[in-house]
């Protein structure tokens, strides 16, 4: 054969190659149609759970209050870099009506600035550092229940939970027995309670779907539950639920001694089908709130705190999510109050700063716990605007949050973004920025900006 | 157990002979109901959504459903979704997701999953609930049904359902707007024995002109008549879903 033909022979036997390999790509299908349950007898016991890598870069507001009494006698540098690592595996064993769930959660952290519990931080996350140390630790139970179901009316719980009422998104003033959330970050994971629950459900035709009656027993010992009484104590409340003519309804009730007697009502109802409203109001009988005096002094001031928020959320059809929520914090202080505190600590550090004489910034330390914690005013509002997969990009969802003390006019503006870039790991950057004046919450914080990289594996 | 799948059979045999062209759209659309799915069951499904460039996401749920607008599912895979449930009573919808905050009211025409799956795909009432028959037509070999949303809650105002004579199931749906623009196409596939001779579709494909490329794909399995008490669809058990598997 000549040379001419065995070159023909092989392009024709690559022509037939490519055909072919054409021809299987084509033929080969876009998913498997076998689809395997995942079988239950194998499921007796689950493991699984997330790992999160979060780094920080914060540009520090040196004017703030809260800069003034932690850094006063050492100047730090305007950027700062913080780093936490945390796993939170989840465990599971059922058997027959038994059950069996764990969160524990183990953080460590480093950051460039040197934290300490002492005054109340930013940010959940650091309240684990000590002795202005730059690196902690922590291991701790989110949760951990035991449960028994004989009945799908009735379950009984004990164990560390996060009792989970209301219908706010940022706020919950009717969860009585519960860690506040983080209104920067409402959606993270909180640490329970120990308590005991029972949950027995009703369901009715007419009107009224479903009744629930949730009963709780909180004990507070020395090393339980510390912080939800003053003194040892057993807690009890409870919860009525009601599915009344489509509307979620709530009435809870907590009291125990060392603990003030608490009342509340939630309800949510959609008013078309893209668009619910939301609300709760809760009275805390005999709150004793500590007041910050012009002259440094302190006093407590007993009252009936009423606290109430009213929500609405909107869908429009390009899956754009508007969340708008008014929040009376009757807990919390006048925006005169809070400027009173502000002026007073500004000038205590220009005291320090011309006489060496901290005694004023110490008195102003005394109640930091109370006037530098997250939403520490009156009256607040959140609106959140969140839009789903923008620009058609699938897993990706933006959203732009603003939280407005409105008492002195200051916001605070959350621009985040969530990508999941396979089933089980997502990115989220977020950018806080609070703006305000100095003598205003959102002035005083410690970060002038913060931005934020969280990467998320699921396992 | 016993009396769903007698049923199921006599509707079978009945709507499956020659006796189907004296049914009218009622008939038919009730039918398909009652093919697709028993009153009351509990079902594995897989959702896949697939982009242009063929990657793949795959989510599995356990499904539950009562009656005429029951229904809830929970998610089992993957584990970045695991856990999360829905429940919807009618025209209400709740999301709960594990370890977050209490359930929050969602709507038919959001997405938990992402893709061209909406809610309403994922927690499906009988059709005949949430449509009317306006008008159907008849060929050889299928019927054309077109279907009016009883109301303004519904996800999709119109339906075009193209359901084989033979077996009296769905072989292509059309999810139309008020305006009449075309939303998705559900193409039914690979009709499958569950079990107790109930037979149906277990894959069903959506495309859709607004995500040009990209396709959705929802496959059976174990779908099987179980009965459930009305407390298992209610806010407080949402939870729990997951261990009414068994």
């Amino acid at each position: 054969m000549k040379a001419g033909a065995w070159r023909g022979a092989l392009l024709c036997v690559a022509l037939a190659l490519v055909a072919a390999t054409s021809a299987l790509a084509q033929d080969e299908p876009l998913y498997d149609a076998n689809f395997d349950v995942p079988a239950v007898e194998e499921k007796h016991f689950e493991f699984w759970g997330q790992a999160e890598l979060r780094m920080y870069e914060r540009v520090l507001n040196r004017n703030s209050a809260a800069y003034e009494q932690r850094f006063f006698k050492s100047r730090q540098d305007e950027l700062q870099t913080d780093l936490l690592l945390q796993l939170k595996p989840e465990l599971s064993v059922k058997y027959e009506t038994f059950g069996i769930y764990a969160r524990p959660r183990a953080d460590v952290a480093w950051s460039q600035l040197p934290l300490s519990s002492v005054s109340e931080p930013d940010e959940p996350s650091e309240r684990f550092f000590k002795d202005d140390k730059h690196w902690a630790g922590q291991v701790l139970l989110e949760e951990g229940v035991a449960s028994w179901r004989p009945d799908p009316q009735f379950t009984l719980e004990a164990g560390k939970k996060v009792l989970k009422w209301g219908k706010g998104y940022a706020w919950n003033p009717v969860s009585f027995a519960s860690r506040p959330k983080d209104v920067d970050d409402p959606d993270q994971s909180r640490e329970g309670y120990v308590m005991g629950v029972v949950d027995a459900i009703f369901s009715f035709d007419g009107p009224l779907k479903t009744f629930a009656f949730t009963p709780v027993v909180v004990p507070v010992w020395e090393r339980v539950n510390t912080g939800l009484a003053t003194k040892e104590s057993v807690l009890y409340g409870g919860k009525l639920y009601f599915l009344i003519s489509d509307v979620d309804m709530d009435v809870m009730a907590m009291t125990g001694d060392y603990y003030d007697t608490s009342f509340g009502v939630d309800f949510a109802a959609n008013i078309t089908e893209n668009f619910a409203i939301h609300g709760e109001t809760a009275v805390r009988l005999g709150h004793e709130q500590t007041v910050f005096n012009d002259d440094g002094t302190s006093s407590i001031h007993n009252h009936d705190a009423w606290s109430f928020l009213l929500g609405a959320r909107y869908l429009t059809e390009s899956e754009t999510t508007y969340l708008l929520e008014y929040y009376h914090n009757g807990e919390g202080y006048t925006s005169e109050q809070l400027k009173s505190y502000y002026d007073y600590v500004h000038a205590a550090y220009d005291t320090y700063q011309s006489t060496g004489i901290a005694t004023d910034l110490n008195k102003s330390k005394q109640v930091s716990s109370d006037y530098n914690k997250s939403s520490a005013g009156k009256d607040y509002l959140y609106f959140r605007v969140s839009q789903k997969e923008p620009f058609d990009i699938l897993y990706l969802t933006t959203t732009a949050t603003v939280i407005m003390n409105l008492g002195d006019r200051s916001l605070s503006l959350n621009p985040e973004a969530s990508y999941l870039l396979t089933s089980n790991l997502e990115l989220r950057p977020r950018l806080t920025l609070p703006i305000g004046d100095s003598d205003t919450e959102f002035g005083n914080k410690l970060n002038a900006a913060k931005g934020e990289l969280r990467c998320v594996y699921y396992f | 157990m016993i009396k769903h799948v007698l049923l199921l059979t006599v509707i079978c045999l009945v709507f499956g002979t020659g006796q189907a062209s004296a049914m009218d759209a009622g008939d038919v659309l009730q039918a398909v109901d009652r093919n697709l799915a028993p009153v009351s069951y509990e079902s594995y499904r897989k959702l896949i959504n697939i982009e242009p460039d063929g990657s793949k996401r795959e989510y599995v749920l356990y499904t539950i459903k009562k009656g005429q607008d029951m229904v809830a599912s929970v998610f089992l895979e993957p584990s970045s979704e695991k856990g999360r449930a829905t429940l919807r009573l009618g025209d209400n919808m709740w999301l709960h997701i594990p370890s977050v905050a209490k359930p929050v009211r969602i709507t038919s025409l959001q997405s938990v999953t992402g893709g061209i799956f909406n809610n309403a795909d994922i927690m499906r009432l009988d059709y005949s609930v949430e449509y009317a028959p306006e008008s159907m037509e008849e060929n050889d070999d299928a019927y054309v049904l077109h279907l009016k949303a009883k109301t303004n809650d519904v996800a999709y105002d119109k339906l075009e359902m193209l359901v084989a004579k033979d077996r009296l199931v769905p072989t292509e749906i059309k999810c139309l707007a008020a305006s009449g623009m075309l939303i998705k196409t559900l193409h039914f596939k690979k009709m499958t024995d569950f079990g107790d001779g109930f037979v149906r579709p277990a894959i069903v494909e959506t495309d859709s002109p607004l995500h040009k490329g990209y396709l959705s794909v929802m496959i059976f399995a174990r779908m099987k008549a179980r009965d459930f008490s009305d407390e298992v669809f209610t806010l407080n058990y949402l939870p729990r879903i997951e261990t009414l598997r068994r």
